[in-house]
Formats: structure tokens, C-alpha cells, sequence
């Protein structure tokens, strides 16, 4: 049997790869490590069994630096993310093994579509969940509070996003509570970053127990680098299931995040979202505006009314008085009619006379017998008489 | 018949009834129809004076 020493062995395993690949070919993987040194980028590319999740093949793959100054900002720009562990790659290679340094992919080429489309799947798979979990649309049905006042806002304190928001505010003239939690807001830590920022808030309670009305999250300034966070599962979920409004200001450029799908509102930019709030402060005021006048305008005409009432009842209070007083006169006048009337004097000054039998009116001749004294009144004084005789 | 107490107009009218009801008695007591009759003038003047009063106040009321 041949023996051969090391160096032969791999140059014999480099032609044998030369040979094999005599042109570039392009491979799916996963990038499960990266790093650049000198400008090279060093990758660690794995693939991983679907169901397992056990890693079932890896290689390294090197793209030299006159090609990542090039490759780089090419995924970039059309992908909206870095090149980073943790992303579906299509990558043009060419197997090269070296008798030194072992098999390495020279990487030539990126296929971005291919990773958008993986970023896509993987979208619509959480999306898939949240609705089967049955949280997807929970922070959408809890209604908007009428006054936004008291604000939860995390984001990170240096982004402008979050400073262009507060000074949008405090020029409003509508006195907002609004207190910062920090978080990282872009990069693999970012989704856990926020979600322990939102435990805090939750912690506060809601605007009625002295806590927050409405959360915002506030990306806002600054080159689109690594969103992903915002398309992740596990920030999703909280924000759907957070018990107060959230609305996401992430300020992007591409299409609608995962997480701006299941927020209570999204707004483009810090700005818009501030625009939002103030609005609504601002229609509440108009409204109360509104109603003053209207209760204003409602007291004047009750006002007015009672005026033209209480003038009508003086009026007939007026009459009513005149009226009694007059029906009293005239029972008052015939009252004295009657006593005048009965008035003996009145019979008397007539030329008539009384005859008085017994301190009474003699009215009848039966009462009289011959002989005896009756008393006989005239208008100016009287006398006695006798009477003779009777007749009837 | 005369009242050391104030009267009121309703007092007053009724006193004032009651003397006139027995004013118009056919059997009325002779000796005490004069006290009966001048009493109940007084009180219609009486009366008379309270509701001029009432008119007055009431107009100054109700201007």
C-alpha cells in the first residue's frame, strides 16, 4: 500500500475538490458565526435537520475583503439588515481546499432575494401563530383612552427619534407625563431589551392607578440597520398581549412590521406619533370648547325664557291681586247694603214708626190686648201708648 | 263688641257676616240692633282700609 506523507494527502483532496468544482456553484445555509478581521469576513455556515433542529452539516466560508466592500452594502441596502448569525444565506462559492488552513467557500457572491424570502416566510409563520394563540388582534380591541396623557415611551435616549418626540410635546402646550424606558432598539438583544422595558411599565399599572395610558415604542433617526427584532415572536406576543394601547413609531422604510401588526396603532416616525397624541388632546379640548358654549348658549335661552315667564306671572299676580281686591269691595258693598237696609233707622227716617211691645217689633195685632202699654220709636225719639182697642 | 286684639280681614269678615245674618233676624232684639249695625260698619270700613292697604302693597310689590 502506497504511503504518503500529510502534504500529499491534501494536495491530493485539493485537486480532488478543484476537479469536483470546477466552477462556482450556489448553496443554501445558515451563517451561525461571523466575523471580520482585516476586512475579510470569516463565516461559520451550518444547516440544520427541520425537525431536530441538530446541526447536520458545517463549513467555513471566508469573503475576502475586495469582495465584502462590495457584498456588504449590496445585502444591506436590499435587504434592510446586516450581514448576521442567524440569517438564511444563498451564497455564490467556491469550494477551495488548502493544505494548510483545510476546505474554506470562497464566497463570491449573495443572493438577498433569497434571504427576504426566508425573513418573509418566517413573518408569515409568526403571524400564523399570534392568530392561532388567538393574541394577534388583543391590543387592537382594548380602547383608546379619550385623554392620552400619562406616556410610557421606550426607545433608547440617544435616538433623535425619541428626543424630536418629547420636544414635539412640550411644544403643544398639553401638560403629557411622558417617562423613558431605555432599550436597545436595534440588533440581536433588542427584542429582549424591550421586553423587560415593558415589564416595568406593566408593572406601573394603567393611566386610572397613577401608571401609564398608552405605551409607545420609538425607534425613530438614524440608518435602517437591523429591524428583525421587530418581526420577532416573543415581542409580537407581548405587545398583543400588553393591557395598555401600544402604538409603534419604528420609522422604517420597507413594509409593516410584525410588531406595528399587532400594536394598537402604527406611525410611521416619533414625530407622527406625537402628532397623533396631540391631536387627540386636541380634539377633546375642542369638544369641552364646544359644550361650554352649548350649555352657554342653552343657560341664555332658559334664561330668557324664565325672564319672559316671570314677567307674564307678575302681570297676572298684578291682575289676580286687582281682581280679589275688587270681589272683596263688591261683597264688602253688598254686605253693607244689607245691613243698611235692615237698619230701623233707615224704616224710621221714612216717616215709619215701631211699636215696641216687650222690647220687641210688634208685628202682629194678635200680640196686643186692649189696655196695655206699648212703646212707639220714631226717626227722632219715641213715646209711650196705651192701646184702646184691637182690629184686624 | 269691641275687640282689644288686632283684627285680621278674615276675622273681620266673619264678625262682619255673623252681624248681618243677625241684623236680617225678624225677631231681632230691638235694644241691640243699633250696637249691631254700627259695629258692622266700623268693620266694613275696617275691611275697606285693609284691602286698599293690600292693592298698595301689592303694587309696590309687583312693579
Amino acid at each position: 500500500m502506497h504511503k504518503m506523507d500529510l502534504l500529499e494527502l491534501q494536495e491530493r483532496l485539493q485537486n480532488a475538490v478543484s476537479e469536483a468544482f470546477p466552477e462556482s456553484c450556489w448553496v443554501r445555509a445558515e451563517i451561525n458565526q461571523l466575523s471580520v478581521r482585516n476586512g475579510h469576513c470569516y463565516m461559520e455556515l451550518v444547516q440544520k435537520d427541520p425537525d431536530s433542529h441538530n446541526l447536520v452539516a458545517k463549513a467555513q466560508a471566508v469573503v475576502w475583503s475586495n469582495v465584502f466592500l462590495f457584498l456588504k452594502p449590496f445585502f444591506e441596502s436590499s435587504t434592510g439588515m446586516p450581514l448576521n448569525a442567524g440569517l438564511q444565506v444563498l451564497l455564490k462559492v467556491e469550494p477551495r481546499m488548502h493544505p494548510l488552513y483545510g476546505l474554506s467557500l470562497n464566497v463570491s457572491d449573495v443572493d438577498p432575494s433569497f434571504t427576504l424570502g426566508g425573513v418573509e416566510l418566517e413573518r408569515r409563520k409568526t403571524l400564523e401563530r399570534l392568530e392561532k394563540e388567538g393574541i394577534i388582534d388583543m391590543n387592537l380591541q382594548l380602547p383608546f383612552p379619550r385623554i392620552p396623557r400619562c406616556l410610557a415611551v421606550i426607545s433608547s435616549d440617544k435616538a433623535a427619534g425619541y428626543q424630536d418626540f418629547a420636544n414635539h410635546l412640550s411644544q403643544s402646550g398639553y401638560a403629557f407625563r411622558v417617562r423613558l424606558f431605555q432599550a436597545l432598539m436595534q440588533g440581536s438583544g433588542a427584542s429582549a431589551s424591550i421586553i423587560d422595558a415593558m415589564d416595568k411599565v406593566a408593572a406601573a399599572g394603567s393611566g386610572r392607578d397613577g401608571g401609564y395610558d398608552v405605551l409607545l415604542i420609538l425607534r425613530g433617526g438614524g440608518a435602517v440597520t437591523d429591524l428583525h427584532c421587530f418581526d420577532d415572536y416573543s415581542l409580537a406576543a407581548n405587545i398583543a398581549q400588553f393591557p395598555i394601547p401600544v402604538i409603534t413609531g419604528i420609522g422604517h422604510f420597507r413594509d409593516v412590521h410584525i410588531a406595528d401588526r399587532v400594536a394598537h396603532m402604527a406611525l410611521k416616525t416619533p414625530t407622527a406619533a406625537a402628532d397623533f397624541l396631540i391631536d387627540c388632546l386636541a380634539a377633546e379640548d375642542e369638544e369641552l370648547e364646544q359644550t361650554g358654549r352649548r350649555i352657554e348658549r342653552a343657560m341664555q335661552n332658559r334664561f330668557n325664557q324664565e325672564e319672559i315667564y316671570l314677567s307674564h306671572v307678575l302681570k297676572d299676580l298684578k291682575g289676580a291681586v286687582r281682581w280679589l281686591v275688587g270681589q272683596h269691595h263688591h261683597n264688602l258693598d253688598l254686605l253693607e247694603e244689607r245691613v243698611v237696609r235692615n237698619n230701623p233707622l233707615t224704616i224710621l227716617q221714612k216717616g215709619y214708626s215701631i211699636t215696641v211691645y216687650q222690647g220687641r217689633a210688634v208685628r202682629e195685632v194678635s200680640v196686643l190686648r186692649p189696655g196695655e202699654q206699648v212703646k212707639v220709636l220714631l226717626a227722632d225719639g219715641s213715646f209711650l201708648s196705651t192701646v184702646i182697642e184691637t182690629e184686624k | 263688641m269691641t275687640r282689644k286684639s288686632p283684627l285680621t280681614y278674615d276675622q273681620a269678615r266673619a264678625e262682619l257676616d255673623e252681624l248681618v245674618k243677625a241684623v236680617e233676624q225678624p225677631n231681632a232684639d230691638l235694644s241691640e240692633i243699633a250696637g249691631k249695625v254700627k259695629r258692622a260698619v266700623e268693620l266694613v270700613a275696617f275691611c275697606r282700609e285693609y284691602l286698599k292697604g293690600l292693592q298698595n302693597d301689592a303694587d309696590k310689590i309687583l312693579t
